[in-house]
């Protein structure tokens, strides 16, 4: 693509070096009627040079700074161009540029975004012819504006006329065929959108108008008129109502927001919402749809309030460049009409149009007086309104909320009263069923006291006893199990089976030791010895623990420990720990203690198992016997 | 311009009719009987009256309606070449009963024919007929200065849905004559801002063309 475009440069180049001679395709009667040849070509070749070098291979919407550049540098050649600019561009020459549309790249950027939808339903081929005209419009209008001799109303009719054109061919050409009819608006707005963004620094508010001091009047006049109430331009506004005066306020703001939009659309947009505002907030003051008998003086009122930046400037950058047949029709074009209408209004106003005298108008005028019902006492005014509305309503919400707690208050009473009721029944029934009945502590026994069971219990040597009833019995199972003498047993041996000959081996490993002895006992016997051994030691570890531990202990643990400890005694092993009551004697002596290990032995009958109350006076009674023995 | 905004396309009509009355001689309320169908109604669907769209169709051609009102107030009449610019129509309401709202149509009559000469087409309508007795101004007297002017003149009464209908069908109609009368004008005569036109559309295609153009040289 690049290669034959630059095959074709050159080509042109040649062409136009012999052009005025024989060629007919540049063979043209506007050629041969401006100055010399030579010029024209060499002028066509510098630019092209240009062209060249900046020139980038992508044509699109990448890199604008460098095409902004190059449109500049482009613009500087075609002033000194000057007469061939319309034929060059007629020519197409300029193609080479297509992509150019200036320096606001994000803001097109955003506008292509938003367009995206569109351009996906309406394929590729619409959306490059679309930015097809665009480019080319742009260069069109940006060669324009830097002709001294166009005015701001060429430039106007020059892009009135590229939207009628657009229209035509987007409802005539072939590849729009497909495109509904709302499609083709869009497409229509998307072009007027973009093309207007990236020439607004051109073509808003323009050195060559005298647009800017108009803003200025009007800026001034405006804020001269500030004394002006909703009641000198009849405008039925109800100042102190609270929701008239936020719509006031947003309305403002929409108008106020005209000045930052670029597309002319965008500001169209910006005034329609501003009236929209001001339509719904006179429906309210009048009490049905409002009439332009009541919309036009509450506009005034709000443009004289609002008094918004480049107010002139706007208003013709959207006459001039917003789409005439949009303009025209439609209810933005109402709206923008009215705004005119306001504001021409607010630009010859009287004192004949305010219904007052001539004197009193000119005294507003000069600052002389100020009436009192100016829009910013209303304001004060409206404030003390506001606050009192609005603390009116928390009031009310407090009220109810408070009700509401009220309620929920008493209902929680009646509950708790009820609960009460039924707590104290049921406890009644509980008590009735459930009587409590208190025991009656019971007296510690003495574990160290004369046991009366003692004498009763048979003598630890009782087993023997059993030996010699088993022996009685049976001589072959006492063959067996419990023969008295080693001897005995392997005597008997042969006689029985082979089992026998097992335990005979075992017999024979142990004869020598003293377990021989207990082996050879009935299993009886060695279940009631070690019985008796273990019973010992337990009894021996009970009288430890407690001999051991009670003076150290607190007597608060001691006292609830006691009872505890003693019904085990009690209960289970009372009738053999007294009877193993001699050996816990020997363990007691403790290297701590030296007063209880000397005196383990003489005092058994030193009531240390006693109950709680008394053993305080055991510890301090052996504590000061220990003294004295430490003494003696 | 103003060729564009009226015809659309296809046989499809846009029209831009101006309401001008004086403040109270119902202005709003014709507009809302025409458009809503309704007269002094809570349940009015719409929040204004200001701009109203009315979707008509005669003889198969598909007429949409932009009714404007405009501000009545003296102090604002002369505003009014602002808001009847462009416009297709005209309707001049004014109250039977009042006298003065007749002298004031008598001026709009006279700024409009001024401003755009024939090219408007103008109706007058004598509003409130249903307060006949109270009437001020003779029913001769308002038919004759019609007729003078080339404005048809209608009795209507919005409280009554009186001749309000007929009104904007017949104007819309005249309307209709009036552009394809101007496009039968437009299309025998090959003047200036014809061969402009079509000059411009060149200057366009001439633009596409050069591609093709360039590839054959190579």
């Amino acid at each position: 693509m690049y290669a034959t475009k630059k095959a074709s440069l050159r080509i042109d180049e040649s062409y136009l070096m012999c052009k005025s001679l024989k060629c007919e395709f540049y063979g043209n009667e506007e050629w041969d009627g401006y100055c010399s040849l030579v010029l024209l070509e060499w002028t066509f070749h510098y630019l092209q040079i240009l062209k060249e070098k900046h020139k980038s291979p992508v044509a699109g919407f990448t890199k604008f700074e460098e095409k902004k550049r190059q449109q500049s540098e482009k613009r500087h050649k075609l002033l000194k161009l000057g007469v061939f600019r319309k034929t060059t561009n007629s020519r197409g020459i300029f193609r080479l540029n297509e992509g150019i549309f200036g320096p606001d790249t994000k803001e097109v950027e955003a506008i292509r975004s938003e367009y995206q939808e569109l351009f996906g339903k309406v394929g590729k081929t619409v959306e490059t012819d679309i930015h097809k005209y665009i480019s080319s419009f742009y260069k069109k209008l940006v060669i324009e504006v830097d002709n001294p001799n166009s005015s701001i109303e060429d430039l106007s009719e020059r892009t009135q006329n590229f939207y009628q054109i657009l229209t035509k061919k987007i409802e005539e050409e072939f590849i729009y065929r497909d495109v509904s009819n709302e499609y083709k608006e869009q497409l229509l707005d998307y072009t007027e959108k973009h093309a207007m963004t990236c020439l607004y620094r051109l073509l808003f508010c323009p050195p060559t108008t005298t647009d800017e001091d108009k803003d200025l009047n009007i800026q001034k006049r405006i804020r001269q008129l500030n004394w002006v109430s909703a009641k000198h331009v009849d405008c039925q506004i109800d100042e102190t109502n609270t929701d008239v005066h936020d719509l006031v306020y947003s309305s403002i703001t929409e108008l106020l927001g005209m000045d930052s939009a670029k597309a002319p659309q965008d500001k169209l947009g910006c005034v329609v919402r501003c009236c929209r505002k001001i339509l719904t907030l006179m429906q309210k003051c009048v009490g049905g749809p409002a009439s332009a008998d009541d919309f036009l003086p509450a506009l005034i009122f709000v443009v004289l309030k609002a008094n918004p930046a480049r107010l002139k400037s706007n208003i013709n950058y959207v006459t001039r460049f917003c789409n005439a047949s949009r303009l025209m029709s439609g209810e933005g074009g109402y709206y923008f009409t009215n705004l005119c209408c306001a504001v021409s209004f607010i630009e010859n106003l009287t004192a004949e149009s305010l219904n007052m005298q001539e004197d009193e108008f000119r005294q507003y005028m000069d600052g002389k007086i100020l009436p009192s019902s100016t829009w910013d006492s209303a304001l004060v005014m409206c404030e003390g309104m506001h606050l009192m509305a609005e603390n009116a309503a928390i009031f009310g919400d407090l009220r109810k909320r408070h009700e509401v707690v009220m309620n929920e208050i008493s209902a929680l009473k009646e509950e708790m009263l009820k609960f009460q009721d039924e707590i104290i029944v049921k406890v009644e029934q509980l008590r009735d069923e459930v009587p409590l009945i208190l025991r009656p502590i019971r007296k510690p026994t003495d574990l160290d006291a004369d046991d009366p069971h003692l004498p009763d219990l048979p003598p630890p040597l009782s087993p023997q006893i059993v030996t010699n009833n088993v022996t009685r019995d049976e001589k072959k199972s006492v063959d067996i199990e419990s023969p008295e003498s080693p001897e005995w047993h392997i005597t008997s041996m042969p006689d029985q089976t082979l089992t026998s000959v097992t335990y005979d081996f075992d017999l024979s490993d142990h004869s020598g030791g003293e377990t021989s002895i207990c082996e050879d006992l009935g299993s009886n016997v060695i279940v009631q010895i070690i019985y008796f051994i273990s019973s010992a030691e337990t009894g021996s570890v009970h009288s430890l623990d407690l001999n051991a531990y009670h003076p150290t202990v607190p007597p608060l643990n001691k006292g609830i420990r006691f009872p505890d400890e003693f019904s085990l005694l009690d209960t289970e092993e009372s009738p053999n720990s007294h009877l193993s009551l001699p050996p816990p004697l020997k363990p007691q002596p403790t290297p701590t203690y030296h007063g209880f290990s000397s005196q383990g032995w003489q005092i058994p009958s030193i009531p240390c198992d006693t109950g709680a109350t008394h053993l305080a006076f055991d510890i301090e009674a052996t504590g000061e016997e220990n003294r004295k023995d430490e003494k003696n | 311009m103003a060729d564009q905004l009226v015809n659309g396309g296809s046989g499809n009509y846009n029209f831009k009719v101006v309401l001008l009355g004086e403040g109270c001689v119902g202005k709003t309320s014709v507009v809302l009987r025409y458009v809503e169908d309704k007269f002094n109604e809570k349940h009015l669907t719409t929040l204004q009256a200001t701009f109203l769209n009315k979707k008509l169709n005669i003889g198969g051609k598909r007429i949409n309606l932009a009714i404007w009102d405009t501000a009545g107030q003296e102090r604002f009449h002369a505003l009014g070449p602002i808001y009847y610019r462009m416009s297709n129509g005209a309707v001049l309401v004014y109250d039977i009963t009042d006298e003065d709202s007749f002298q004031k149509v008598k001026n709009w009559v006279k700024e409009l024919k001024k401003m755009l000469g024939s090219e408007i087409c103008l109706s007058i309508a004598g509003n409130k007929i249903d307060l006949g007795k109270e009437r001020n101004v003779p029913v001769e007297t308002a038919e004759n200065y019609a007729a003078s002017v080339g404005a048809m003149h209608f009795h209507t009464s919005a409280k009554q849905n009186i001749g309000i209908e007929e009104m904007f069908l017949e104007l819309t109609q005249r309307m209709m004559q009036r552009a394809q009368e101007q496009e039968i004008q437009r299309a025998s005569e090959l003047t200036r801002t014809n061969s402009m036109r079509r000059n411009i559309v060149i200057v366009d295609e001439e633009e596409t063309s050069p591609p093709s153009k360039s590839c054959c040289g190579t």
